[in-house]
């Protein structure tokens, strides 16, 4: 029995591209799918495109795209790269044990 | 702000990006990522400039800024390694110098598109040759100039991994086109995709153009069944054949395995089929070869037993259970030795392994043994069977069950050594028992009797009542004969009426109770074809070794014997009973011929050396020993002539020339100025009682004119035994002139302590039966200790005689034994050799 005042682990997300390359594509979709497999309704994403937005690079400390960030819940979780590796997202998003 | 401060970085911090950085990497390397390297990332971020440049200077990949030039303003170690050039030899040079020529255009176009993104392209290495890499750049703006921030990744190990890709592609396509069977793939329309090389050579489709074809179009002859397989297979089924039989068009049949098996698009959508089909006719032929070869191992008469290169049995046959007893289930993984009889050696087995190894087979003859614990003969043919790379695969043992043949074998070895009427050994057979029997006889030193049985007027039943009764009767004979002998020994018929008996570990006492019982048995009435028949025996026996020797000589006293109990009337026992004239006329000839080799000097001494057991070893005396050759009998032994000399007193006369043959030698030598150690004689008890022996010995050597201490007298133990006042007056007489009385093979008698002290003894000599065991018998170690011990309570020397062994030797000398001889230092000597040894002691001393 769940108790009904304890509410799931929220996660936010952000994911860093830059433009519409394959690889920024390839990780959006690959989020899309990962979060609705294995956090339906516990997750808010953030897409941020680089080139548009450059200096938002500063607060996460960004050196490579695509990059998603873990900021809830913490400590911050970052996994570099497209995302099609499901696994590795997995464990560096920590649903899933190393 | 404290610089020291500044430069204060948490060291978990610095970690946690370092690995992110190489995780960032690692993801740029594979593709995953591209290098974001702007103004965000390595300059104006306060505190985080020093984990960069860190990172920048110690990362795996080339790192480097370009101005808008192209020209290199900053590069990492990493880079300058890539191209084997310093970094201060490629500061303000053009990239470019050091990328291949024609990558050259690609790059520039590259680094003038000035945004985020990458190409391949080879660096030159200062050395010669090339470096693939791949090139991510990402521009930026510093103090309003351009320039380009770049990671170089080394590509080399990628290019390899896609030279290995393309290369197992090719590979896999080579697999198939070679693959032993055929592959062909249809889309759904059944039109050829692909096929193998096998397919086009099993269907005789030559180069013919085939892909896009139809099937059908192909093999219009095919029939509806298939068309109908292949529907069912495009509809998802795997549709298979493992063993199918095809007629060809020019009538040969083929056998095939093949299957249909669909394949599938990504949507799951049948996409079409692959048919797999594999010729088996030459299988199909293996295996019918292979049928009637396990029929022919199944129902072979011989049986088979195949083993593995570990002799573990792999396989047997239904008439190996049948001789042997046991199951295959029992047989199989068990060794063949589990029918190893124990009748053979283990040479045997040896010699048999190594004529399989060298020759690959073996042959003959083997008893084994059934699982009920019978043997049986049989008749073994051992193959090795080899791989073709020659080493062992299989061992093959084909055997078959020869007992008859060796029942009707040993039924003619049987009648070839035994009586057919009787069934008792024949003749032929009783020499070998008896042979047997008297070797056993002389091993045990045990007695053997030896009987001959004669039955009285048999020759009278065969004249009147006729051949059959009188076979009749011998049978009869032969059977009571053999109940009245015990089991170990034989009864044999040697033809006619006579028999014979050998019972070993016989007394005479043991022969009379047995003689008298075939007597007795033999008596007791026959009934014959109505007749009662009566019959006597006549026995004689005669004893190894009394009687005889060897097998002819016993025999010759046994019929003797039984000869001697028929002409004493019959129906009795004789033993035999050596003629005393022929003992009487051995001894007469023994006699003439010692006063012959008396007349005639035949007789001689020689010389037995007697070392002191201390330095040097020194001779100090010798024991003159008698020898004789005859003419006509040779060498004499003393064993033999002396007894017969005894016996007739020629011993005294002997004696005496003992003592003239050792005077003149001495006085010989003497007078070659040599000198001469003490030499005894053996004197017989028989000389030794005469009253004069003394004086006259002593009259002797004044006479040739020598010193009395020149000789000594050794006597037997036995001889002082012997009561007689002569005895010991006669020795008194010899001490008194000065000669040295020994005292022969002492410990054999039974000389008591106190009558021992009353002798004027000067030496004590150890029977060679004792020293024999020297070192290893602690018993005769006991008395040869014991006699030593004596000796040195009565004040004399001790000779130990018949020393052979450097462990005797030693043995000896620690216990303080004074005096050794035997064959350990010289054997007898002749008395040139004597004398030559003296001569050279005399000389070294």
């Amino acid at each position: 029995m769940t108790d009904p005042k304890m509410k799931p682990t929220q996660y936010v997300l952000r994911l860093y591209i830059a433009g519409q390359t394959p690889k920024s594509l390839a990780a959006v979709s690959n989020l899309n799918r990962i979060c609705e497999e294995f956090l339906q309704g516990q997750y808010e994403v953030e897409v941020i495109d680089l080139l548009e937005n450059p200096h938002l690079a500063e607060g996460d400390q960004i050196i490579a795209i695509p990059t998603l960030v873990r900021k809830l819940p913490e400590p911050i979780r970052k996994v570099i790269g497209d995302l099609s590796d499901t696994e590795k997202t997995l464990i560096g998003l920590q649903l899933k044990p190393r | 702000m404290d610089k020291a401060e500044g430069l204060k970085v948490d060291i978990a911090d610095l970690r946690a990006w370092l690995s992110e950085e190489e995780e960032a990497l690692a993801a740029l390397r594979e593709g995953r990522a591209d290098a974001l390297m702007g103004a965000a990332g390595v300059i104006g971020l306060s505190g985080t400039e020093r984990p960069y440049q860190i990172f920048f200077q110690a990362m795996n990949e080339g790192g480097l800024t370009l101005d808008a030039d192209g020209r290199i303003l900053h590069c990492n170690p990493r880079f300058s390694a890539m191209v084997g050039l310093p970094i201060d030899a490629l500061r303000n040079r053009p990239l470019a110098d050091r990328v291949v020529a024609a990558d050259r255009v690609r790059l520039s176009r590259f680094l003038t598109g000035h945004v985020v993104a990458t190409c391949e392209a080879r660096l030159l290495k200062d050395s010669g040759g090339t470096v693939p890499v791949q090139i991510s750049q990402t521009p930026m703006e510093l103090d309003g100039q351009r320039l380009s921030c770049l990671v170089v990744s080394d590509l080399t190990a990628h290019v390899e991994a896609e030279r290995a890709v393309h290369e197992s592609q090719a590979l896999l396509n080579l697999f198939i086109q070679n693959a032993p069977a055929s592959l062909a793939m249809f889309d759904r329309q059944m039109r050829y995709l692909a096929v193998n090389r096998r397919w086009r050579d099993d269907y005789r489709l030559g180069e013919r153009e085939i892909i896009g074809c139809s099937y059908y179009e192909i093999f219009p002859e095919f029939m509806a069944e298939w068309k109908a397989f292949h529907r069912r297979c495009l509809a998802g089924e795997v549709v298979r054949a493992e063993v199918d039989r095809f007629e060809r068009a020019d009538g040969s049949i083929q056998w095939l395995r093949w299957e249909l098996r669909p394949w599938f698009v990504s949507d799951g959508e049948v996409g079409g089929l692959i048919i797999f089909s594999e010729d088996i006719t030459l299988q199909r032929h293996a295996e019918n070869q292979l049928r009637v070869t396990a029929r022919v191992f199944d129902q072979a008469g011989e049986a088979i037993v195949v083993t593995g290169p570990d002799n573990i049995i792999q396989a047997v046959n239904a008439t190996f259970t049948k001789i042997s007893g046991y199951t295959v289930s029992e047989a199989i993984g068990q060794q063949p030795s589990l029918l190893k009889s124990g009748r053979h050696s283990n040479e045997f087995y040896q010699a048999m392994w190594q004529a399989i190894n060298s020759k690959g087979y073996w042959q003959g003859e083997i008893w084994n043994r059934r699982k009920t614990g019978e043997t049986f003969p049989e008749w073994l043919t051992i193959t090795r069977v080899d791989d073709e790379r020659g080493e062992v695969e299989h061992y093959v043992a084909v055997f078959s069950d020869i007992t008859q043949i060796k029942d009707s074998q040993r039924k003619a070895e049987f009648l070839a050594a035994h009586d057919a009427l009787t069934g008792l050994p024949n003749r032929n057979l009783f020499h070998d028992r008896l042979r047997h029997a008297l070797a056993q006889a002389r091993r045990n030193n045990s007695r053997l009797a030896l009987m001959f049985i004669d039955l009285d007027n048999f020759k009278t039943i065969n004249d009147t009542l006729g051949h059959d009764v009188g076979d009749e009767l011998l049978k009869q004979v032969a059977t009571r004969l053999r109940d009245a002998i015990r089991d170990v020994d034989t009864v044999a018929r040697l033809g006619g009426d006579e028999f014979t008996a050998i019972i070993s570990e016989c007394t005479a006492e043991l022969a009379n109770q047995v003689a008298a019982r075939i007597i007795d048995d033999l008596a007791a009435a026959y009934t014959i074809r109505e007749h009662s028949l009566y019959i006597s025996a006549s026995i004689g026996i005669a004893f190894y070794p009394e009687d005889g020797v060897d097998s002819a000589e016993l025999i010759k006293a046994a019929d003797a014997a039984m000869y001697r109990a028929k002409e004493q009337g019959r129906n009795r026992v004789e033993f035999f009973v050596p003629d005393l004239r022929v003992r009487l006329l051995k001894r007469a000839m023994l006699e003439s011929a010692l006063r012959a080799a008396l007349r005639h000097n035949r007789l001689r001494l020689v010389f037995q050396p007697k070392i002191a057991l201390r330095e040097g070893h020194p001779v100090v005396g010798a024991e003159a020993l008698l020898r004789w050759r005859d003419p006509e009998l040779g060498d004499v032994s003393p064993a033999e002539f002396i007894p017969a000399a005894e016996a007739s007193g020629l011993i005294l006369e002997i004696g005496r020339e003992t003592h003239r043959l050792l005077l003149h030698r001495l006085v010989e030598w003497r007078a070659l100025g040599l000198s001469v150690p003490p030499v005894a004689l053996n004197v017989s008890p028989r000389c030794i009682r005469e009253a004069s022996f003394a004086e006259q010995l002593v009259a002797e050597i004044a006479a040739a004119g020598l010193p009395s201490n020149c000789v000594q007298v050794e006597i037997t133990e036995g001889a002082l035994l012997e009561n007689s006042d002569n005895v010991v007056a006669n020795l008194e007489k010899l001490a008194t002139a000065g000669i040295g009385i020994s005292i022969d093979d002492f410990g054999t008698g039974y000389s008591s302590l106190s009558y021992l002290k009353r002798l004027p003894l000067t030496e004590l000599k150890i029977d060679k039966s004792f020293v024999d065991g020297l070192g290893q018998d602690k018993e005769d170690e006991a008395i040869a200790r014991a006699v030593l011990a004596l000796a040195h309570a009565l004040d004399l020397k001790t000779v130990a005689e018949g020393v052979e062994t450097v462990a005797q030797l030693d043995w000896l000398t620690q216990m303080g034994c004074d005096i050794a001889q035997g064959y350990y230092f010289a054997r007898p000597l002749e008395a040139d050799d004597f004398k030559n040894l003296i001569e050279a002691k005399g000389r070294e001393g």
